[in-house]
C-alpha cells in the first residue's frame, strides 16, 4: 500500500503534467516529496499525542503526569512538532520549490533517499533515547544545555539527524545550479527564490547544529574533558532558533504558493518580495539571540545590537510579506473580476470552503497577530525582562509555529493529497472545519499561556506551580487560565486528529481526485499589469494591524515601568 | 461572479466568527489584565 502511494504515472521521459497548475513534475522529485510529507505526518501524530499528555499536566486541576513523565513527554513533543514535523515538510517545499516549480528532474535522487533514510533512522534514536533516559541522565526537552547530561545516543541521534538533513537538502541546491548553469541569466521564480532563501538559512542553522551538537557529543562519551556552558547556549541558538527561521521562511515560500493556487493571489512587485527574503537572510538570524537576553555571559551591547537593531531588518522583511501577500490576494482577485469594486468583496468572496486557503489564510493572520507581535516585543531587552522564563514564550512561539507555521503545512499537505496523491479528501464537511477549529482553539491556548505568563508571571517548563513543595509560594491565582490552557490545547489536539484523520483516509480511502482548485489560474481579465488594481482593503487591514501593534508596544511598556526599578 | 468559481457558502461567516471571537478573547485578556494592574 505505502509504496503503491509513492507511484505516480509518468510518461517515458519520467514526467507527467498537473492538470490543474501545468507544472511539469518528475518522478525523481514527486516520490521523495511523498516520502518527506508522509513522514512528517507522522511526526504530527506523536507529537500532538505528547502535546496532550503534556497540556493536561500544566492544566494543574487534571495534573495528569508526574515531573519526570512530564519531562518526557514535553521533551517528545518539543523534538517532534518543533523539528521532525517541521524539518521533514520542510525538506519536501525544497523539493517542490526546486525541480517541481522548475519543471526538472531531482538531481542525485539517491541522496535524497539516503537522506531520508537517515533523518528517520536519527528521529527514532531521538525518540529511543528520550523515552529510555533514566537519572542520572536528564531529559534534553528542546535545548539540552550542557552542562547537564543527556543520554549519549540523543545526541549522536541529533548529529546524525543534521547530516541526514544536509544530505537530503544537497539535490535542491543541485538542481537551482543546474538550473542558474544553463539559463545565467534568467530568474529563479519567487517560490523557488523564497525556498533556496530557506535553503541557506536550513544550511546555517545545521552547520551551527553540527558546531554545537559534535563537541558536546564528544563531551558526553568522555572524549572532551569539558565544556563551557556559556559557549555552548551562545552555540545551540545558532540552530535552536535557526530551525524556527526555516520554518519562517519556508512558512512564507508556503504562503505565496498556497495563496496563488488556492485564491488566485499574484505577486504585485517580485523585487519587493525577493528584497524581503534577502533581508530574512542577512538579519533573521538575529532573533536568535532574543533567547539569551538573561544570560550573564554576554554584553548589553551584544544583545543590544542583535535584537534592537539588526533584528528590526527581519521585522521589516515580515512587515513586507504581511503586506505583499494579501495585497496580491486583493490585486490578484481583482484583476479576475472576482468580488467586485468594493473596498472588501475580494475577501468575501475568497474560497473560505477550502482549507488549503483558509488554513493559509489564518495562519498568515494569526502568526502576525500572536507570534509575530509578541515577538518583536519579546525581541526587545528591556520588555524580555517581563516575559523572560515565563508561560508566555511558549504562548509567544505556540503563536509563531502551531498557528502558524503548522496551520500553514496543514493547508499545504491538503493540496499535497489532491494534486500529488491525487485523492479526494474524505470527510469534505470536516476537512473544512478543520483550520478554523485548529487555528481558533491553538489561538485561545496561546493566548492563555501568554496571560498565565504576564499577569502572574507562571513560570514555563514546570509541571506544578499552584502548590510548590516546600514553599509558600504559589501561582494558583492563575489557575482559570490554566484551564483555559488545558482546554483549548485539548480542543486543539482534537483539531490536529481531524487532520491527521482526513490526510491518512483520504491516501488510504479517498476518491481519485478531480484535479481542481477553487479559482482559475489563468488569467484572462484586464490587461492592466496587477499593480494597477486597488489595494485599499489590505491598506486598511495594514493600518488596523500597526494600530494594534502599537496599543501592545505602549501597554507592555507601561506594564514594565510598573514592575520594579532595575539595579536598586 | 464567474462560473468556474467555487462558491464559499457560509464559510466566509465562519471566518469573521472565529476572528471576532479571537479579537473578544485578546481584548478581554488587556481589560483583565489592566484591572490587574489598576484594580
Amino acid at each position: 500500500m505505502a509504496i503503491g502511494l509513492l507511484e505516480g504515472t509518468y510518461g517515458p521521459d519520467g514526467f507527467r503534467t498537473c492538470e490543474v497548475t501545468g507544472l511539469k513534475i518528475h518522478r525523481s522529485a514527486e516520490v521523495p516529496l511523498k516520502m518527506f510529507g508522509l513522514t512528517a505526518v507522522v511526526a504530527l501524530i506523536l507529537g500532538g499525542t505528547a502535546a496532550l499528555l503534556v497540556a493536561l499536566t500544566r492544566w494543574e486541576a487534571v495534573g495528569l503526569l508526574q515531573p519526570t513523565q512530564f519531562y518526557k513527554y514535553l521533551s517528545l513533543h518539543a523534538w517532534n512538532l518543533l523539528i521532525f514535523w517541521m524539518v521533514f515538510m520542510e525538506v519536501g517545499i525544497l523539493y517542490v520549490g526546486g525541480p517541481i516549480v522548475l519543471g526538472r528532474k531531482l538531481p542525485g535522487t539517491k541522496l535524497a533517499k539516503i537522506g531520508w533514510v537517515v533523518m528517520v533512522a536519527s528521529a527514532v534514536l531521538i525518540e529511543y533515547a528520550i523515552w529510555t533516559t533514566t537519572y542520572p541522565n536528564q531529559q534534553p526537552l528542546l535545548t539540552s544545555y550542557a552542562p547537564m547530561k543527556s543520554s549519549a545516543l540523543f545526541y549522536l541521534g541529533v548529529d546524525t539527524f543534521i547530516l541526514g538533513t544536509v544530505v537530503a537538502a544537497l539535490p535542491f541546491f543541485a538542481c537551482i545550479w543546474q538550473e542558474k548553469s544553463e539559463n545565467p541569466n534568467g530568474t529563479l521564480p519567487l517560490v523557488t527564490f523564497g525556498a533556496f532563501v530557506t535553503g541557506i538559512i536550513a544550511v546555517e542553522a545545521l552547520l551551527g547544529g553540527l558546531i554545537t551538537y559534535v563537541p558536546t557529543f564528544l563531551w558526553r562519551i568522555g572524549i572532551v574533558e569539558h565544556i563551557d556552558a556559556a559557549w555552548y547556549r551562545q552555540m545551540y541558538w545558532i540552530i535552536g532558533h535557526g530551525t524556527q527561521q526555516i520554518n519562517l521562511a519556508a512558512m512564507i515560500t508556503s504562503w505565496y504558493f498556497m495563496t496563488h493556487l488556492t485564491a488566485g493571489a499574484e505577486v504585485v512587485s517580485e523585487k519587493v518580495s525577493r528584497g524581503a527574503f534577502i533581508l530574512y537572510l542577512f538579519f533573521i538570524n538575529m532573533g536568535a539571540a532574543h533567547h539569551l537576553m538573561a544570560d550573564p555571559a554576554l554584553t548589553a551591547g551584544w544583545k543590544m545590537w542583535n535584537t534592537s537593531y539588526a533584528m528590526y531588518g527581519a521585522v521589516l522583511a515580515s512587515l513586507i510579506h504581511a503586506f505583499a501577500i494579501p495585497a496580491g490576494i486583493e490585486a490578484g482577485r481583482r484583476k479576475r473580476g472576482l468580488g467586485g469594486d468594493s473596498w472588501f468583496g475580494w475577501l468575501k468572496t475568497a474560497p473560505w470552503h477550502d482549507p488549503g486557503f483558509s488554513a493559509t489564510a489564518l495562519s498568515i493572520i494569526l502568526f502576525g497577530y500572536l507570534g509575530g507581535i509578541t515577538g518583536v516585543l519579546m525581541g526587545q531587552m528591556q520588555l524580555n525582562t517581563m516575559r523572560h522564563n515565563t508561560l508566555a514564550v511558549p504562548g509567544h512561539f505556540h503563536g509563531t509555529v502551531a498557528v502558524g507555521t503548522t496551520l500553514a503545512f496543514m493547508g499545504l499537505l491538503f493540496y499535497v493529497i489532491r494534486l500529488f496523491f491525487k485523492k479526494e479528501w474524505i470527510l469534505d464537511p470536516l476537512a473544512r472545519l478543520q483550520p478554523y477549529l485548529y487555528g481558533g482553539a491553538m489561538s485561545i491556548a496561546s493566548m492563555a499561556m501568554m496571560e498565565a505568563g504576564i499577569v502572574w508571571g507562571v513560570p514555563r517548563r514546570d509541571p506544578v506551580t499552584t502548590s510548590i513543595p516546600g514553599t509558600s509560594f504559589s501561582f494558583s491565582a492563575a489557575s482559570p487560565m490554566l484551564a483555559v490552557l488545558g482546554i483549548a490545547a485539548a480542543v486543539a489536539v482534537l483539531a490536529g486528529a481531524i487532520f491527521v484523520l482526513v490526510a491518512v483516509g483520504s491516501l488510504l480511502f479517498g476518491k481519485e481526485a478531480r484535479m481542481r482548485v477553487p479559482v482559475p489560474l489563468s488569467l484572462t481579465g484586464s490587461e492592466r499589469p496587477v499593480h494597477g488594481f486597488s489595494m485599499r482593503g489590505t491598506l486598511a487591514m495594514g493600518v488596523f494591524f500597526m494600530l494594534v501593534f502599537v496599543l501592545f508596544y505602549g501597554l507592555d511598556w507601561m506594564w514594565l515601568s510598573r514592575l520594579w526599578t532595575f539595579g536598586t | 461572479m464567474r462560473d468556474e468559481v467555487e462558491d464559499n457558502g457560509p464559510w466566509f461567516g465562519v471566518f469573521v466568527f472565529v476572528i471576532v471571537v479571537l479579537f473578544a478573547a485578546a481584548g478581554a485578556a488587556v481589560v483583565h489584565s489592566l484591572m490587574a494592574t489598576f484594580g
